[in-house]
C-alpha cells in the first residue's frame, strides 16, 4: 500500500518537473554535410535526419545546413564544425547549447509566448546567451539581427549586444564596445564591420585591438 | 639645416637587423613599406606651404602563440616655404623609430580567468580623453583583465622622442628646447600612469578613473612636476547614441604648488543605414589662470581645433561634426566649432584688443574627404577656416586663417 502511494505521488509530480531529451532535425542540407554520434562513423546528413545531444556536425567547402531545434533554426555556414552539447525541453521551454570548434553559425531563436528558449554558443574564449534573438557568430565576431545577446569571454568580461549591433572579442580577451552597423551582409563583410566599429568609437585611440578577422580561437556566446 | 642625430638611426638599424636574426620566428613575419606625401597650405597674414614626404618601413614578427614584435622606422623629407619674405626651411633627412613594441598576453596570471596583456618598447598610448597624454612613448604598459574589471599601469620616458612628437609645453625649459634648432629630442620627462575600468557597470555604461604623474628629470632649469586624476564614464543609449564624459584635476609643483582643471564630453548619433551618418557634438574646457586655478598643462599639448592655433589650455571649445560614406571607399565630413577663452588672460597667437573682456574668440569651419582607391592606395583632402571675432575680441582687420592639405599614402 505504501509503495502504491509513493508511486502515485511520484507520477503526480513528474509532469511538473519533466525534463525531456530533445532532438534536432536537419531541414536543409546543401553540399557535403556530415554528422557523427558517439563512436559511430561519420554519416552524410540528409533533410529530415534527426540528431541528439553529443552529435558533431561538420560542413565542407561551399556546404551549408539548417538545423531546427523546436522552432529555433541554426544555419550552419561552410567549413564549420560544431558539437550539439545540450538540448533539453522542459515545461518552461527549450535549452540548447552548442560548441563551435570552427566556422560560423547564424541562429534565429523566435520568442515563444509563455516559454523560455535559452540558446548558448560556447568556445574556450567566450560564451553568449539569447532569448528571442537572431544573430550570427564565427567564434570571434558577433552580429545581432534582433533581440539581445550577451557576449562573454573566458575571463568573464561581458557586454550586451543589441539588435543591429556588432561586437567582437579582441586579442587579449576584451569584448569591444558594441557599435551600430548595417547588418544586411552579415559577417561576410567582417573587415568593414571592424573598420566601422573602430570609427564609431568616440576614443581617439583604439582601446581594443581588432581581432583576427576569422576565428583562430574559440568563443562561446549564449542567448538569453 | 638642423643637426640630424645618429642615435635614432643607429637604434633603428640595430633593432631592425637584430630581428632578422630571430630566424625561427621569421617564417611567419610580415613586412611592408608605406610611402606618404602630405602637402599643406596656410594663409593668414602670410602664406606658407609645407610638404612632408615619408617612407616608413615596418616588420611584424609573431613570437610564439601569444606575443608579437613590431618595428617600424621612417625616412622623412620636410620643407616649409614662406612667400613674404621668401624663405625655405628644409629638413632633407630625418630618420627615426616609429614603433618598437614587444607585446603579448598571458592567461591565468592572477586566477584562472585572468588575462595579463603587456607592451614594452616604443608604442602609442593615451589617457582616456587623450587630453593629458597621447601618441608615442617609450616605456611599458600592463593591463590585467579580471572579468569586467580591468586594471592597468604604465611607466615611460619621453626624452627620447623627437621634440615635435613629444609636444611638451609644461614650463619655460620646454619652450627653450622647442626654439633650439640644435635640439632634436624632447624635454627629459618621465611619466607614470595607473587606472581602472569597470565594463558595463551599469547597462551599456563603462566607468573608470586614471591617475597620471609627470616627473621633470632635467638636471637644470625649472623642475616642474605634475599629476592628474581623471575619472570618466562612457556608454551608449540604445543602438544609435554614444556618449562619454571626463573630468581632469591637475596638481603641479614648480616654483610653487598649483592646481588646474579640465573637463569634456562627446555625444554621437550614428545612423549606419544612412550612408554611415555620424553626428558628433563635443565640448572641452581647460582652465585658465582664474579663481585659484592656473592654466591647464597636459603632458602632451595638442591643438583643440582644426584651423586655429589654440591648444588645450585656457580654452573652451564646442563643436558639431557630421561624417558619412559618400560611396564605397569615399568618405567625407564637415563641421564647425566655437572657441572661447576660459579666463581673462590673453590667448596664444594674435593679441586681443587692449582691455577686451570678450570671451568669444571666433569660429571654425572644416571639411575633409578621403578616398581609398585600392587596398594599397588612399588619398585625402581637408580644409579649415578660423574666423576671429573682430567685434570686441580681436582688432578690426585681423585676417582669417585658412588651411588646406592633401595627403596620399601608398603601401608596398
Amino acid at each position: 500500500m505504501r509503495k502504491t502511494i509513493v508511486l502515485a505521488l511520484l507520477f503526480a509530480f513528474v509532469p511538473l518537473v519533466s525534463v525531456l531529451a530533445q532532438e534536432a532535425s536537419f531541414s536543409e542540407v546543401n553540399g557535403k554535410v556530415e554528422y557523427q554520434t558517439g563512436a559511430d562513423s561519420w554519416k552524410p546528413a540528409r533533410p529530415g535526419d534527426r540528431v541528439g545531444k553529443g552529435v558533431v556536425i561538420s560542413t565542407g567547402f561551399k556546404s551549408t545546413a539548417v538545423l531546427m531545434i523546436d522552432k529555433s533554426s541554426i544555419s550552419i555556414k561552410p567549413l564549420t564544425r560544431m558539437t550539439l552539447e545540450d538540448i533539453v525541453k522542459t515545461e518552461g521551454g527549450t535549452q540548447s547549447q552548442l560548441y563551435l570548434l570552427a566556422g560560423r553559425v547564424k541562429a534565429d531563436i523566435p520568442p515563444q509566448p509563455g516559454k523560455t528558449t535559452e540558446f548558448k554558443v560556447k568556445s574556450p574564449t567566450a560564451t553568449a546567451s539569447v532569448r528571442g534573438t537572431g544573430f550570427e557568430f564565427d567564434g570571434v565576431n558577433l552580429i545581432v539581427e534582433h533581440g539581445t545577446v550577451q557576449l562573454m569571454t573566458a575571463t568573464g568580461q561581458t557586454r550586451m549586444v543589441g539588435a543591429g549591433e556588432f561586437s567582437y572579442v579582441a586579442r587579449g580577451g576584451v569584448v569591444a564596445p558594441p557599435s551600430a552597423v548595417v547588418i544586411a551582409s552579415g559577417l561576410d563583410s567582417v573587415v568593414e564591420l571592424v573598420v566601422q566599429s573602430v570609427a564609431e568609437s568616440l576614443s581617439t585611440v583604439v582601446v581594443v585591438t581588432p581581432p583576427p578577422f576569422r576565428p583562430t580561437s574559440l568563443v562561446t556566446i549564449g542567448v538569453q | 639645416m638642423k643637426r640630424q642625430p645618429l642615435v635614432p638611426l643607429a637604434l633603428f638599424a640595430a633593432l631592425f637587423f637584430a630581428t632578422l636574426f630571430v630566424a625561427p620566428q621569421l617564417l611567419a613575419f610580415d613586412f611592408g613599406l608605406d610611402i606618404s606625401d602630405d602637402s599643406a597650405l596656410t594663409m593668414e597674414s602670410d602664406t606658407s606651404v609645407s610638404q612632408v614626404n615619408r617612407a616608413r618601413a615596418w616588420i611584424n614578427i609573431p613570437m610564439g602563440k601569444d606575443a608579437n614584435l613590431q618595428f617600424s622606422g621612417f625616412y622623412e623629407f620636410k620643407g616649409i616655404f614662406e612667400f613674404s619674405p621668401i624663405s625655405a626651411d628644409i629638413t632633407p633627412a630625418r630618420l627615426d623609430i616609429d614603433r618598437a613594441e614587444y607585446s603579448g598576453s598571458m592567461q591565468g596570471v592572477y586566477g584562472p580567468s585572468s588575462i595579463l596583456r603587456y607592451s614594452v618598447g616604443r608604442f602609442s598610448l593615451s589617457d582616456f580623453s587623450s587630453r593629458v597624454l597621447s601618441g608615442l612613448s617609450d616605456g611599458a604598459r600592463a593591463d590585467l583583465v579580471l572579468g569586467n574589471l580591468t586594471w592597468y599601469a604604465t611607466a615611460g620616458y619621453r626624452g627620447l622622442l623627437y621634440k615635435g612628437d613629444a609636444r611638451s609645453s609644461i614650463d619655460v625649459d620646454d619652450a627653450a628646447i622647442d626654439n633650439d634648432d640644435k635640439a632634436y629630442f624632447g624635454p627629459s620627462r618621465a611619466f607614470l600612469g595607473a587606472g581602472v575600468r569597470l565594463t558595463e557597470l551599469l547597462p551599456g555604461q563603462d566607468v573608470g578613473a586614471e591617475f597620471w604623474a609627470q616627473l621633470d628629470l632635467a638636471g637644470s632649469g625649472t623642475a616642474t612636476h605634475t599629476a592628474y586624476f581623471e575619472p570618466f564614464i562612457e556608454g551608449r543609449v540604445g543602438r544609435s547614441i554614444r556618449w562619454r564624459a571626463y573630468g581632469i584635476g591637475e596638481l603641479g609643483m614648480g616654483d610653487s604648488v598649483f592646481a588646474a582643471m579640465a573637463a569634456g564630453g562627446m555625444l554621437r548619433l550614428s545612423i549606419p543605414e544612412v550612408r554611415n551618418l555620424r553626428l558628433t557634438q563635443s565640448v572641452a574646457w581647460a582652465s585658465g589662470k582664474t579663481g585659484g586655478l592656473v592654466a591647464f598643462t597636459p603632458i602632451r599639448q595638442l591643438p583643440v581645433g582644426s584651423a586655429s592655433t589654440f591648444t588645450f589650455t585656457d580654452i573652451v571649445y564646442a563643436s558639431l561634426d557630421a561624417s558619412l560614406s559618400i560611396m564605397p571607399g569615399v568618405s567625407g565630413s564637415a563641421g564647425g566649432g566655437a572657441l572661447f577663452r576660459a579666463s581673462d588672460n590673453q590667448p596664444s597667437g594674435t593679441a586681443l584688443r587692449e582691455g577686451s573682456d570678450a570671451d568669444y574668440l571666433g569660429a571654425e569651419l572644416n571639411a575633409r574627404a578621403s578616398v581609398r582607391l585600392s587596398s594599397d592606395l588612399s588619398a585625402g583632402a581637408s580644409a579649415g577656416l578660423f574666423i576671429p571675432e573682430t567685434g570686441s575680441a580681436y582688432p578690426e582687420g585681423t585676417p582669417l586663417r585658412f588651411t588646406a592639405s592633401i595627403t596620399a599614402t601608398f603601401t608596398l
